[in-house]
């Protein structure tokens, strides 16, 4: 039996981020990565850039080649971890044995296919994995189930390589990350590059004959299609039992530690706490992956490091419109909104207690939201003066301020009391 | 190996100056969008912006197609190529590094380069290349094991300054304190004591000049010879012209025998000889300034660095070879002690850094009595930044505080009016003084 000092479940970017971070504390020790798919790993955000050429299959699997040999990395392909054994510190993938001193769990989350309960016996497809894409990639007439992230980008691609593709979207596009006003111009800009959309609208019955889907929608409109996508979000994948759970994902700590010992979790199948709320939930972005995975494969090797908690991270473009969405967007009555509007883009500020809590912006390509995402994480006082140029230049101002800050807390790197 | 880096220097930046903006614009390469002019006079700031090239960037963990790569140089580059223009590159990014291009649907980083250092009027952007500097070290001449403290820079000290000027016709003196070296340096050295360091080196270099030998001598001594107990050697040797490089290791204290007080021990400091208490407020005096003090002995070359800009005390030990053919050159650092100043070891070039930030250190030059400042510092951070991060100092009342505080102010600023009273210019007859 092989035992690595780093056993790695998974190969997606939470794992490649924890192979970085474990390389970078100057660790040498073997890393194992174990995924059940038999390829190179990848990033599924990638996989919409598939169908309109935008990356090719090489370009998909470039950087995990590159990491995997970079890092000297085993990767195990095609093989399931379906029990462990913490005693003894092995996995168990098919009928091998495999022992770690850490474990990382990275299985990411699956799609949450509950919505097609209502119709038993109709073939669909999904999309999370690179052998999902492959089924899916010379589809035409494609109906799309569904309105995240996935479903969109799905369909933003679908359209610009000229495939015919339907929208469904039960109630309004992206709800949980943008506002109305936002969703009504991608809904506009999607329209106009050739999405057939509809909102707010449910499926009635699905009849499916000969390679063909006739939808009907409970508003009678009906749709018809030769491939039917479900996207109607994911849930964590649990690898094996007796992992505590929070909301179905494994409840992990500040350093991403399991309830098992030298067991961690990061990515999509990790509970872990809202930045503002403290509140455990799976939080399926992909800049809180790569952050928890920093953090996992940083305390596996030894480094003290702290998830501050997720933000919610989502930018997304439609055409040529880029949107962008940074935490807490929903205002109360104790929120003040700095906004600027023209007639082709905008941008608003949601400050609480002086303190940024969210940012939207569209087609500011320019304004870094990344920067914005700082300032949230570091609660930056922005007020009388400040507030005042980030109403007149969010760009600069949060530049400013983001280095300002950055400055302050150079004195804090040194460790004396 | 990273061996070139650009530094954007706190001066503001013309109001109406794009200068910069306006030459990176002009250059040919889609994946960099040029650096960024930030303009907030209601804050009054005026600067540039631009990708931080970090080592461990958030830009590469995030870009799913591998566009982004960190290369060997240290520099981020983006493959236009690879990009899909996903934007997750300029979600991660908390630096402002990455924007994103609507029209071509691909990311873009700002980044500075030689067109940009080129283009800027004011020399706020600043190419810095130490591959010069890289290629030039010579071997390492220390012994292994090491018999000092944790997180010492004296011995950092001497192991850089060694890579600098080579063990090649070089004598090196030192003494029984801190920088004790026999037999833990693989060069010719002599050991002198604490109160006669300029004297042998006076010996050394004079029998030398004597039997026709071209040998440099250098001595590295601390701030307890140099600044009290050899002052007067030093001085001597000084007004005689004798011909070496000496350099002053200042940790405030003499520290080897126990961290008593010595002339540079900053006022209300804590040493085991001047207690802070009910009794005493730790040193009485204000600290005596030796870089001025032998600055005004009008000798070939003074300089003050610091081990936060490693280049910089490099160019300044070539200066101080240089200036030892003529006369007496020193150097004077400033160099954390974390056994006397009570502070974390790894601590010690941050806390390098902040001495000269909060102008505790100045960094300046000096020849025949001219002066010239070799770092601005505009936007001064308070003392209280550098006192509060030691335990020999961050005890400090208010009153305590602002007396440091006065007293910093007026060394740094009397070293700055000595430069504009007697600037060390360019146009300065060098040869003229040397021959005087």
């Amino acid at each position: 039996m092989t035992t690595y000092k780093y056993l790695i479940i998974g190969a997606g970017p939470a794992a490649l981020s924890a192979v970085n971070a474990i390389r970078q504390s100057g660790d040498i020790g073997s890393i194992a990565l174990i995924t059940r798919e038999n390829c190179d790993p990848y990033s599924p955000a990638s996989l919409p850039y598939l169908f309109d050429d935008e990356i090719s299959e090489e370009g998909l699997f470039f950087k995990g080649i590159r990491a995997v040999a970079k890092h000297g990395v085993t990767l195990l392909k095609g093989k399931t971890v379906t029990a462990i054994n913490k005693e003894k510190k092995e996995v168990l993938a098919g009928n091998e044995s495999i022992g770690y001193e850490k474990l990382l769990i990275t299985t990411g989350a699956h799609p949450d296919v509950k919505a097609m309960e209502r119709f038993p016996g109709i073939p669909f497809d999904v999309l999370r994995t690179f052998k999902d894409y492959q089924g899916l990639k010379d589809g035409s007439g494609i109906i799309i189930y569904g309105a995240g992230l996935v479903a969109i980008e799905l369909a933003e691609k679908l359209a610009h390589k000229g495939v015919s593709v339907t929208v469904i979207a039960r109630s309004r596009l992206l709800r949980k990350y943008f506002h109305k006003e936002t969703t009504d111009l991608m809904a506009e800009i999607l329209t106009k590059i050739g999405v057939k959309l509809y909102q707010g609208v449910d499926i009635e019955s699905i009849d499916y004959r000969e390679g063909r889907y006739n939808v009907s929608l409970a508003d009678g409109t009906a749709i018809e299609g030769n491939r039917f996508v479900c996207a109607t979000g994911v849930k964590p994948t649990i690898p094996f039992e007796g992992l505590e759970l929070e909301h179905g994902a494994i409840k992990t700590d500040g350093s991403q530690r399991t309830n098992l010992p030298d067991v961690y979790a990061a990515g999509d199948a990790a509970a872990v706490a809202d930045f503002f709320t403290g509140k455990l939930a799976p939080f399926a972005i992909l800049t809180e992956a790569i952050e928890q995975g920093r953090v996992a494969g940083s305390n596996m090797a030894g480094q003290k490091e702290t998830y501050a908690g997720g933000i919610s991270s989502n930018i997304l473009r439609c055409g040529k419109d880029y949107f962008f969405s940074v935490g807490n967007i929903e205002p109360d009555d104790q929120t003040t909104l700095i906004a600027e509007k023209e007639d082709a883009s905008f941008f608003c500020a949601y400050l609480k207690n002086d303190v940024l809590v969210g940012a939207v912006a569209w087609n500011h390509p320019e304004y870094n939201a990344g920067v914005f995402r700082y300032l949230i994480y570091k609660q930056v006082k922005i007020s009388g003066k400040t507030a005042d140029a980030l109403k007149r230049d969010p760009e600069a101002t949060a530049l400013y301020l983001m280095n300002a800050k950055r400055r302050q807390d150079a004195v804090g790197l040194i460790t004396t009391k | 190996m990273y061996y070139k880096t650009f530094t954007v220097s706190s001066r503001k930046c013309p109001a109406d100056c794009r200068l910069c903006t306006e030459a990176c614009a002009k250059s040919s390469d889609p994946s960099n969008s040029g650096v960024r002019r930030i303009s907030l006079p209601e804050l009054e700031v005026e600067t540039v912006h631009a990708c931080n090239q970090c080592s461990n960037p958030e830009c590469v963990a995030i870009c799913p197609a591998g566009a982004l790569t960190l290369n060997d140089s240290g520099t981020i580059s983006l493959d236009p190529g690879r990009c899909i223009g996903c934007g997750l590159c300029s979600m991660a990014c908390t630096h402002g590094g990455i924007v994103m291009k609507a029209a071509e649907r691909k990311a873009s980083k700002a980044d500075i380069t030689d067109a940009t250092v080129e283009a800027c009027p004011i020399n706020k952007i600043e190419a810095v290349d130490v591959q010069q500097m890289m290629d030039q070290l010579k071997p390492d001449i220390m012994t292994h094991g090491t018999t000092y403290c944790p997180g010492c820079l004296m011995e950092f000290l001497v192991r850089f300054t060694m890579r600098i000027i080579g063990k090649e016709n070089v004598v090196l003196c030192g003494s029984p304190a801190c920088c004790i070296l026999g037999g833990r340096v693989d060069v010719a050295h002599y050991g002198c004591l604490m109160t006669n360091g300029s004297s042998g080196l006076t010996g050394l270099s004079r029998y030398y000049r004597k039997v026709g030998k071209d040998v440099t001598c250098v001595g590295i001594f601390g701030d307890g010879a140099t600044t009290d107990i050899a002052f007067g050697v030093l001085s001597a040797a000084s007004e005689r012209n004798e011909h070496f490089l000496y350099i002053c290791y200042d940790n405030e204290a003499y520290m080897n025998t126990g961290i008593q007080r010595s002339g540079s021990t900053p006022q209300f400091g804590w040493t085991t000889t001047t207690h802070v208490g009910s009794y005493a407020r730790g040193k009485k005096q204000e600290p005596k300034y030796v870089p001025l003090q032998i600055a005004l002995h009008k000798t070939p070359y003074v300089a003050t660095a610091s081990l936060m800009d490693l280049d910089d005390y490099a160019k300044k030990l070539r200066n101080g070879l240089e200036a030892s053919k003529h006369g007496v050159a020193f150097i004077h650092v400033l160099t954390p002690c974390p056994t006397g100043w009570k502070s974390d070891p790894s601590d010690v070039f941050e806390l390098s850094r902040l001495a000269v930030e909060t102008d505790y250190a100045p960094l300046w030059e000096a020849r025949y009595g001219y002066f010239r400042m070799t770092k601005e510092n505009p936007n001064r951070r308070p003392i209280s930044d550098f006192t509060k991060k030691m335990g020999r100092l961050k005890h400090l009342n208010e009153t305590e505080l602002a007396a440091t505080q006065k007293a910093i102010d007026n060394r740094a600023n009397r070293i700055r009016k000595m430069a504009e009273a007697f600037p060390l210019t360019d146009d300065l007859d060098i040869e003229e003084l040397e021959n005087l």
